[in-house]
């Protein structure tokens, strides 16, 4: 019984931080574009097409979303089965999640600083390498903390859908089998985990504030 | 040493239902070296004519000459090299704030290809010409008002800039503070010999610092000249815009059989007793009724109301007028 419950854990600790990690590498990117094209004269149309369909995906409840992608699943990973084809999943959900998070931290920036740093001369990669990366680095840090914990709830739904970790170990045991301890033991160390994630990263990003 | 020319810039803000023309055909002249202060209410234009100037605001129409080169049809990445050699000053500082003072100073430099050494040679001598070399490690947030001005201004100075635009420096800042950073824009413009363009409503700016006035109203330039020049000429309704208490007072404390004239002192006349042998000479009654003398950058200025009385007043005005930088009659017997 420990063992499965190590070996969920592993599973669920893996497909956040892979799904977390992939979303963070796209998501930067994304919020990045959608601040810079929402204040340009030039880029309007394409922030408005950027802005919907971020929108749409996440309009989408995330359990009807792997049912929309098993196709495009079943294509990429090679299955709709296991902790990859949740990662698949997790990652497109969470995306435009970190893209709005990203978007509205860069938004708090104050103008006045944007206005410094377009009057020292700063070109585009300048302006985000440089300035708003570094001067919003504590709230990113913030962001990925929310949406690590987001994923931790979001991999317990797809245990739902055979994804493995401790969403699919509890729903099994309890769901199907009224075992409840087992259950217990799932929820606690969702929980445990959370509080680690929130804690750290609340610590972290507190370090670097200035 | 930068000179800027303005010619007929407009610029209109679209705010929903209204049309605010923020900009109305402006032009002017700055020469190399010189100070000037952008004076005027709050929404008259100023900071918008200096945001023009750096094109942080793209004026409507119109052309801004910096060295002689038009600004305005630049491209991009030929705008971003201009700035470069533009230092700006903010009124709320704008330092970066996960940046300490050493990396604020530094960011221009880092901008462009400076080794590592030069920069730092750089960044402590600035530092030590504004008084920050112990501030170096810390941050924005733990320093006062006074002392992020001075980061402020060792950033737009570290590029050695031949322009140097200040958007209401002193505004956010006490008395004491403001003095000392006016004292300190002024050695800087001693030792380096920038052109300066300023935005202010605080006349205190204008007396301490500025080789020129422009004053703005709504948009139009209704004055642009020297210091001593602006207050002879606008003082009516520089008092009325900036609520003084001059404007009324001589009017209401003159007796019925009084002359009424306003006098006005530029230079080494406002220390000479022009007024005391006048009367003499015409037997003048003269009584001062309000009055004040201050030390304008490059000389003393000084207006006096006064009340007159006698049979040889006219003569008393005429040969007044031939001493004195302006007398203007109030009112007449």
């Amino acid at each position: 019984m420990f063992e499965q419950l190590l070996q969920a854990s592993l599973e669920t600790l893996y497909m956040l931080f892979l799904s977390g990690t992939l979303a963070t590498l796209f998501g930067i990117p994304l919020g990045i574009m959608l601040y810079l094209t929402h204040r340009s004269n030039t880029h309007k149309r394409f922030y408005a097409v950027l802005n919907i369909t971020v929108n749409i995906f996440r309009s989408v409840p995330f359990i009807i979303l792997v049912l929309l992608l098993i196709p495009v699943t079943k294509q990429v990973v090679g299955t709709i089965i296991g902790p990859d084809a949740a990662i698949f999943n997790l990652t497109i959900a969470a995306v435009p999640f970190m893209g709005r998070l990203v978007e509205n931290s860069l938004k708090n920036i104050p103008q006045g600083i944007i206005d410094s740093a377009t009057s020292l001369g700063v070109n585009g990669k300048q302006l985000i390498l440089r300035v708003l990366l570094p001067e919003s680095l504590p709230e990113q840090l913030d962001n990925i903390t929310v949406l690590l914990i987001n994923l931790v709830t979001f991999t317990a739904i797809a245990g739902a859908v055979g994804a493995g970790g401790l969403g699919q170990l509890a729903i099994n045991y309890g769901y199907y089998r009224f075992q409840w301890d087992m259950v217990l033991y799932s929820v606690v160390v969702l929980v445990a985990l959370s509080q680690f994630l929130q804690w750290t990263g609340t610590r972290l990003a507190q370090r670097f504030k200035h | 040493m930068s000179t800027v020319e303005v010619r007929n810039l407009e610029l209109t803000f679209y705010d929903k239902n209204r049309t605010n023309r923020v900009l109305r055909d402006i032009s002017f002249n700055v020469d190399q070296g010189e100070i000037v202060s952008l004076l005027g209410l709050s929404g008259a234009g100023k900071t918008s004519l200096l945001r023009t100037l750096n094109l942080l605001q793209r004026p409507d129409s119109g052309q801004i000459r910096i060295n002689g080169h038009e600004i305005t049809n630049l491209s991009q990445k030929e705008i971003q090299e201009m700035r470069k050699r533009i230092g700006v000053v903010f009124q709320h500082f704008n330092l970066f704030r996960n940046k300490t003072v050493y990396d604020n100073i530094a960011f221009p430099l880092g901008l462009q290809k400076v080794s590592r050494k030069r920069i730092e040679e750089k960044v402590r001598k600035t530092a030590g010409e504004m008084n920050l070399t112990d501030k170096l490690t810390a941050y924005p947030s733990t320093l006062s008002g006074g002392e992020k001005q001075r980061v402020a201004i060792a950033r737009a100075m570290i590029v050695d800039p031949d322009l140097l635009l200040l958007d209401e420096p002193t505004s956010a800042l006490d008395p004491i503070t403001k003095l000392r950073i006016l004292n300190t824009v002024n050695a800087l413009n001693q030792k380096h010999h920038m052109t300066i363009i300023t935005v202010t409503h605080d006349m205190d700016v204008v007396k301490t610092l500025s080789d020129k006035v422009a004053y703005l109203k709504k948009g139009l330039l209704t004055f642009f000249g020297a210091p001593q020049d602006f207050f002879a000429g606008m003082g009516h309704e520089i008092s009325l815009d900036f609520d003084l208490p001059e404007a009324e007072t001589g009017i209401i404390r003159a007796k019925n059989d009084a002359q009424l004239i306003t006098v006005y002192f530029w230079g080494e006349k406002a220390s000479q007793p022009v007024l005391w042998n006048l009367s003499r000479l015409h037997d003048v009654q003269l009584n001062i009724i309000s009055g004040n003398i201050e030390n304008l950058k490059h000389g003393k200025y000084g207006h006096l109301e006064c009340e007159i009385r006698g049979n040889s007043t006219a003569d008393f005005i005429t040969d007044l007028k031939r001493e004195v930088f302006k007398v203007e009659v109030r009112r007449d017997v």
